[in-house]
């Protein structure tokens, strides 16, 4: 390998470890840090959850803020603090899992269509766009109603939905990536396809796909909670954001908005610093 | 009636004044002590979610209204809300609520449901029991069908007979029944295989139902639905079904109860699924008026001034079913435990707003009972109350085996529902008994009632269910006793405990009373200590006006009485 063609692999690869926060400025620091805190809240959530989220306590349906519950019960006495700290964890690992399946079959079919070329990537396009055609949350709908409700259900559903976003804009780096000198070289050497896109490619593509993963988070996190507000997602009395917006509608009316207003600040919490954090690292890739 | 003694009126059903209080203000405003009791008499005790409050323990009856205020003009068109669209409008297929409300006042039935929830005569001028196997009913004259042909005593034998079909939703209401046979011109008569005080009673339903045979007999599997709609001889005829909007009847002016003849022109029925919608909905005036209203919006509309809440006498129940025959469910001790836990006086004032009877053990709540009232009022009382007792359930529970998964079924997305199941199983964590929640999708939900597969690995699950027919014998008799196979059933659990299979069986056949009631009152008193199910609430019938419409009745008589041709302009 040359000089100058190692650099080029090189650069790629200290350009793919860490993320300096001098580049992601205040705004991606700031989301880094909120995600952070999600997870943790999500991770720790039965140790930092003052009351047992499904316990009922019909005598104190739609309680004030207290000390006893820090944003009152809901409409069956339930603490509303418990149970937006235990939702955490269906509400946010719902978009990871939908995230991850996204990208365990949307990188591979992007980075086939980008190395075959021709008739594969010919294929592979128009399924893509056929999928496009369709409105994600229509499509997700469409599969649930064939599979069922629940969690399980919508995370597939979702991913394939969200899929082809992710497998378009990879295939799209992959292609200009194939191109360069590198790559070529490393085939004249006699690696194979695989060997150079999983320890050549993927490395040098992995910001712009943890990016765009970080992106679609958010996206799937309203889609998710659309779905668990339609009751084709988590399953109430399930502790979840959606479910919590969903419970808490007839209450709207009765003016006790706690439940859904509390809910919904969550999801918009999560799903700003989840796009906002993913905008930075795609800025910074460019 | 006053300005003064209307506002007054309407204060008292939304709970803003007490009886005592609605007397010295009555004075106060001229009304006498006629126009006073007439108001009393009309709020049968009051019909607001507010009312029954009552001493720890004793069971306060909610909900007792039977009417609202007559109206005094005619109206044009009254906008009604549905909470689903309904299925085909053919009598034979409709057995549940919305269709009910909608062909009632289409399909009218040889005997009638009353707003104070008796059996009158209805198409049928007089009946008869000669003896107890045979049922004669005098078909009245003069009635015409919306097409124009005559009620014959053909057309009724021919209505009846079509639920010997069994894929008749009613078909259950036929199981004794021997034949079926025109005896005169204007004369039916009914024999029955054995003694059956149920049947009688059913027939105010669509299971006395009568249609024309020649245009049902046409129109084929295509009757009752938008394209060939019903026709009967109610007071409102089938004009236009505009599917997944709205069904429009319009006025029959050839009605033929001329002392009831319809007081407005159309009524169009909007469906409306959605919970907050139909609350928005009746607040803002777009609808004029909806039956069982969401009980999560009853506080919004208790305090609408844009109309008035009614609490309607009702027949309804909310009752968990057992579905299995073993596990911890299996155990009596657990079945009492699990209702002693559940805080029922809590739960209908969190789930229902307050706008139901805690149940005391006993599926039979005091609206079902046509006869024997008093009777059945001093049982009531004597049935375990209905007050939360964690000790008490702790104490049944020592010794029992709570190992295992218990599964209770619920409809997803309704969150009535859902509150429940939670309620429920957070009642069995503090017995140390683990129940799961298991979502059914709403449209699957139905099937548990008559699927074995579909009850398949579900342990209990929660139903709001209704008499058709005030005889408390209809829904009690086939969910405690044994039946034969192809019968309507709710016992899931093979319940069967000689005393009350012996009791009821003996019930059925008796047709004095005084001692059916005795028979119930006894197997009543028997389930208490051996439930059968658990029993929870009496929701009552929520219903909603408008400003500009009253008149309709405001009890349960609404699926099998045409309660739209007592509405009128207010």
């Amino acid at each position: 390998m040359t000089e100058a063609v190692l650099a080029q692999t090189q650069r790629a690869r200290r350009r793919a470890i860490g993320f300096p926060a001098a580049r992601l400025g205040w705004v991606g620091m700031a989301s880094a840090v909120v995600i952070v805190l999600l997870a943790l809240m999500a991770v720790f959530a039965p140790l930092i959850a003052p009351m047992d989220p499904n316990s009922i306590d019909l005598l104190h349906p739609f309680a004030p803020a207290s000390s006893q519950h820090l944003l009152g019960t809901d409409d069956t006495g339930r603490d509303i603090f418990s149970r937006l700290i235990l939702g955490s964890r269906t509400s946010l690992l719902g978009p990871l899992l939908v995230v991850l399946l996204e990208v365990l079959v949307g990188v591979p079919i992007a980075l086939a269509a980008a190395w075959r070329g021709g008739l594969v990537d010919g294929l592979i396009s128009r399924v893509l766009d056929v999928l496009f055609a369709f409105p994600g949350i229509l499509l997700a709908i469409l599969v649930i109603s064939l599979f069922g409700a629940g969690l399980k259900s919508a995370v597939v559903a979702l991913a394939v939905a969200h899929m082809p976003y992710l497998a378009r804009i990879t295939r799209g780096a992959a292609l200009r990536e194939r191109r360069l000198p590198y790559v070529e070289a490393l085939e004249v050497q006699g690696f194979s396809a695989f060997r150079i896109s999983a320890r050549h490619l993927v490395p040098n593509l992995l910001p712009l796909i943890v990016a765009q993963a970080s992106v679609s988070f958010g996206y799937v996190m309203i889609d998710l909670a659309g779905l668990s507000f339609l009751g084709l997602g988590v399953q109430p009395p399930t502790a979840d954001w959606g479910v919590m917006i969903s419970a808490g509608q007839q209450a709207l009316l009765g003016g006790h908005p706690q439940q859904s207003l509390y809910a919904g600040a969550m999801i918009v919490i999560a799903v700003c610093a989840f796009t906002l954090f993913g905008e930075r690292l795609i800025d910074q890739d460019r | 009636m006053s300005d003064d003694g209307a506002r007054l009126y309407e204060d008292l059903l939304a709970g803003r004044v007490s009886r005592a209080e609605l007397l010295r203000r009555g004075a106060a405003v001229g009304l006498g002590t006629p126009a006073l009791a007439a108001i009393l008499a009309a709020c049968g005790g009051g019909g607001s979610a507010g009312s029954g409050s009552s001493a720890p323990g004793a069971v306060a009856e909610v909900g007792t209204a039977v009417t609202t205020p007559a109206p005094t003009g005619e109206l044009d068109q009254l906008k009604w809300g549905l909470f689903y669209e309904p299925g085909p409008l053919d009598w034979i297929y409709d057995y549940n609520y919305e269709e009910n409300t909608v062909v009632t006042n289409i399909t009218e039935s040889l005997m009638r449901l009353t707003p104070q929830l008796s059996i009158e005569p209805g198409l049928a001028e007089s009946y008869s029991a000669p003896d107890d196997l045979t049922h004669v009913y005098t078909i009245r004259q003069g009635v015409t069908f919306h097409d124009g042909s005559p009620m014959t005593a053909a057309d009724v034998v021919f209505s009846m007979k079509r639920h010997l079909n069994p894929n008749s939703y009613w078909a259950f209401a036929y199981f004794n029944v021997k034949s079926i046979e025109p005896t005169g011109s204007s004369e039916v008569t009914v024999r029955m295989k054995r003694p059956d005080v149920i049947f009688p009673a059913l027939m105010a339903t669509p299971a006395g139902g009568v249609g024309p045979q020649a245009y049902v007999t046409a129109k084929g599997k295509n009757y009752g639905t938008p394209t060939a709609g019903p026709v009967g001889t109610g007071p409102f005829k089938f004009t236009s079904w505009n599917q997944g909007a709205n069904i429009t009847l319009t006025r029959n002016d050839a009605y033929w109860d001329t002392a009831h003849a319809p007081k407005t022109k159309s009524v169009v029925f909007s469906f409306i699924p959605e919970e907050s919608t139909m609350t928005t909905g009746l607040l803002s005036g777009e609808i004029d008026g909806a039956y069982h209203t969401p009980y999560s919006g009853l506080t919004q509309l208790r305090s609408s001034s844009v109309g008035t809440l009614y609490l309607g006498k009702s027949m309804l129940f909310t009752v968990i079913y057992i579905s299995t025959t073993s596990g911890p469910l299996a155990n009596i001790n657990v079945r009492k435990a699990l209702l002693k836990a559940i805080d029922r006086p809590a739960l209908a004032k969190a789930v229902y707003s307050g706008a139901a009877t805690p149940l005391p053990s006993t599926m039979t709540p005091l609206g079902q009972w046509s006869y024997a009232q008093s009777q059945a009022e001093a049982a009531f009382q004597k049935l375990p109350p209905p007050v939360l007792d964690l000790e008490g359930a702790k104490k049944l529970m020592q010794g029992v085996d709570t190992s295992g998964t218990i599964v209770i079924a619920t409809r997803a997305s309704f969150q009535r529902y859902i509150n429940i199941a939670s309620i429920v199983q957070d009642a069995g964590k503090k017995l140390g008994l683990n129940i799961q929640i298991k979502p059914i999708n709403p449209n699957d939900y139905g099937d548990i009632f008559f699927s074995d597969s579909a009850r398949k690995g579900i342990d209990m699950f929660i139903s709001e269910n209704y008499a058709d027919v005030p005889e408390p014998l209809e829904t009690l008799y086939v969910t405690v006793t044994p039946q034969p196979a192809n019968a309507l059933t709710y016992n899931y659990d093979d319940y069967n405990n000689p005393s009350v299979t012996s009791d009821l069986q003996k019930a059925v056949a008796e047709s004095d009373p005084a001692k059916r009631a005795s028979l119930i009152i006894a197997a009543q008193s028997v389930l208490a200590d051996q439930p059968a199910t658990l029993p929870l609430v009496s929701p009552a019938v929520p219903l909603f006006l408008n400003k500009r419409a009253t008149g309709a009745p405001a009890s349960f008589c609404y699926l099998y009485y045409p309660w739209a041709r007592d509405v009128g302009a207010a």
